[in-house]
């Protein structure tokens, strides 16, 4: 799917500008690295493009639906049907295993296949094992796994090698890179490492409000 | 619905800990509002198990609904007996003669009847027996109906009520073993063999556990005990059992009260005055059924409140990656459905091991509670408003929830 940004516009607590995007296209397959130091909006960029936040003001479009214009109900539907996300806070489900945490977010296919992917990451012992209790670089790779699962068309990833070494990082984003399917990827980081594997490098710096720079 | 209800599962199952609290807490709480209820009903029951048809009853000076309730309910220790000339007197209307020259003409009374308990049966369960006349068959306020047989006629014999008859599985022409009930101070036990004369149809009274006899049947064994009461000897009774004429109520307390070492009451009086101490008037009653069962119901809410709102997170991440308001809906309805499930299975389990107990503590003298007498249909009502109460929680915490804004839930994480 194309991502098409026009004017969008996002506050902080509904006053101050965090930052002001004038344009932005990223076409349909394409890999994009968000790069920028903490703290300066990337996350909420995220949450803009995904429909979890509203704009101050602009417009998000994906191929032609507007996020602005649909119901909240179509909203969660296109983040069901179309989106995968690997938060910051990695968000998986404490009491669940890593294989539940996968698959009961898409149960059209089995739990063998959940494990098959989690075993693609490197995790194929610890299917079983409750998420709460793994190291947060399992945690990691289950949560890309959890967004690789159903195949969407749409991956959002917000500093997923935050907690991982290099080689860990590089394999994490290869299989981002790589999913055997058309993707449009966007990867929110400040990890330097991960430059030279993006056809995109969008400085995030460029569009900070002054206030917010300083 | 899958999905929900795996989440549900699966949220109980892995945190079992807490829900493992949060079902005890409600199963207790349920339970506790099925005891109170219940106390409610048996006091009430006991209220209804009283013959009102009898308008006066005039026995040893005692509170009134002592006497109420020994007279008419079977309840209490044994009573203390009166002279049996006073029921002489009264019976054949013959004026009274008092030492100091006052004259009264007790013409007021319709029916008078006397009652004398004197035995009881020898098993585990104490049912008692009473004596009187003919006029107890003849001249009672509701008629009597038998099931099986007669009244007793001769000495020796013994009609029983219908659930005498059941707990010491007595049929017509049987001898019931009983022994003599009789004043502490009398040591000696007397045993008494009774012929089942007949079996009384289910008055759902109190005289459904009582056994009856003639009074000669009692006179024979107080004859051997010269010294039972130290004023009369053996010539004694317990209750006058009184229908009275038009406005007689005033000239019977005049009399019996005021001139005589007995007391008489008023039937409706003291019922009153039982219903009032009881509290259990009708509007009191489900008043205070209304307020047990609520507070069962906080209890519910308050423990499955601090449950869901520990899902807020969870809720939010689903919300987030696409999972419909119907779907999380549907999880926690099956979350509080379960919980509220589980929850009432204990408070029965509770209420199987524990009621009978505490029962028989609170009500020796009445019938020991059985299993048999466990009765479902008043348990129900308590767990249909857990139940209620469980899902109505569950409907408020999807209501709050679904208020919160998802990436406010998510950054709290």
């Amino acid at each position: 799917m194309q991502l098409s940004l026009h004017n969008l516009k996002a506050t902080v607590d509904g006053k101050n500008l965090l930052f002001e995007i004038p344009r932005l296209e990223l076409s349909e397959n394409s890999k994009t690295l968000i790069f920028g130091p903490s703290g300066s909006g990337k996350s909420t960029f995220l949450h803009l493009i995904s429909g979890l936040l509203q704009p101050q003001s602009g417009e998000v479009k994906w191929d032609d639906l507007s996020l602005q214009k649909i119901s909240e109900k179509n909203l969660t539907l296109f983040r069901r049907e179309n989106l995968g996300f690997v938060f910051q806070r990695l968000n998986l489900i404490n009491h669940l295993t890593s294989s539940e945490n996968i698959w009961l977010f898409d149960q059209t296919k089995t739990q063998q296949e959940a494990d098959k992917a989690l075993a693609q990451l490197g995790l194929g012992e610890k299917t079983q094992q409750l998420s709460s209790t793994l190291s947060l670089g399992e945690q990691q790779r289950v949560a890309v796994a959890r967004a690789q699962f159903k195949k969407p068309k749409i991956i959002l990833a917000d500093e997923p090698t935050s907690s991982l070494d290099e080689e860990n990082a590089t394999q994490l984003i290869k299989t981002l890179i790589n999913p055997g399917h058309k993707q449009t990827l966007v990867v929110v980081s400040h990890d330097l490492r991960l430059k030279p594997l993006f056809d995109k490098v969008i400085d995030f710096r460029d569009w900070q409000s002054q206030g917010a720079k300083t | 619905m899958k999905k929900s209800f795996l989440l549900a599962w699966l949220h109980i199952r892995r945190k079992w800990g807490s829900a493992l609290i949060a079902v005890i807490a409600i199963a207790l709480s349920a339970f506790c509002g099925n005891l109170l209820y219940k106390l409610n009903l048996i006091s009430q029951s006991r209220l209804q198990k009283l013959d009102l048809s009898y308008e006066a009853v005039v026995g040893a000076k005692a509170g009134g609904i002592e006497i109420l309730m020994n007279s008419l309910g079977g309840e209490g220790p044994l009573p203390d007996y009166v002279p049996w000339k006073l029921f002489q007197s009264l019976k054949v209307r013959q004026p009274v003669h008092f030492e100091d020259g006052v004259n009264a003409d007790p013409q007021f009374i319709e029916t008078i009847t006397p009652i004398v308990f004197f035995a009881q049966t020898i098993s585990e369960k104490k049912n008692r027996i009473l004596a009187t006349d003919s006029s107890f068959w003849s001249h009672s306020p509701k008629p009597w109906h038998f099931k099986e047989g007669q009244a007793p006629q001769l000495e020796g014999e013994i009609a029983v009520g219908s659930q005498f008859a059941i707990d010491h599985n007595l049929r017509l022409g049987d001898t019931l073993k009983s022994e003599s009930w009789l004043p502490e101070n009398v040591k000696t036990k007397i045993e008494i063999n009774l012929r089942v004369s007949g079996i009384l149809a289910p008055t759902e009274l109190f005289w459904d556990s009582i056994g009856i006899t003639d009074l000669s049947t009692a006179q024979k064994i107080f004859a051997q005990q010269p010294r039972l009461a130290e004023s009369w000897g053996p010539d004694v009774l317990h209750y006058f059992l009184i229908q009275l004429k038009p406005h007689g109520w005033q000239s019977l307390q005049t009399l019996i009260n005021q001139r005589t070492v007995t007391q008489a009451i008023r039937v409706e009086d003291e019922t009153q005055k039982l219903k009032s101490l009881l509290g259990t008037s009708e509007e009191i009653g489900w008043g205070f059924e209304f307020l047990i069962l609520l507070l069962a119901g906080l209890s519910v809410g308050v423990t499955l409140a601090f449950r869901f709102r520990s899902l807020e997170s969870q809720v939010a991440i689903l919300r987030a990656l696409g999972t419909s308001r119907f779907e999380v809906r549907a999880w926690l309805l099956f979350e509080g459905l379960l919980i509220g499930g589980f929850s009432i299975l204990l408070s029965a389990l509770f209420e199987a091991l524990l009621f009978p107990i505490l029962w028989s503590h609170l009500h020796e003298s009445l019938p020991a509670f059985g299993l048999q007498q466990f009765v479902l249909s008043e348990s129900a009502l308590v767990w249909l408003m857990t139940a209620f109460m469980t899902l109505g929680m569950s409907g408020i915490a999807i209501i709050w929830l679904e208020r919160k804004p998802i990436l406010n839930s998510l950054r709290e994480i």
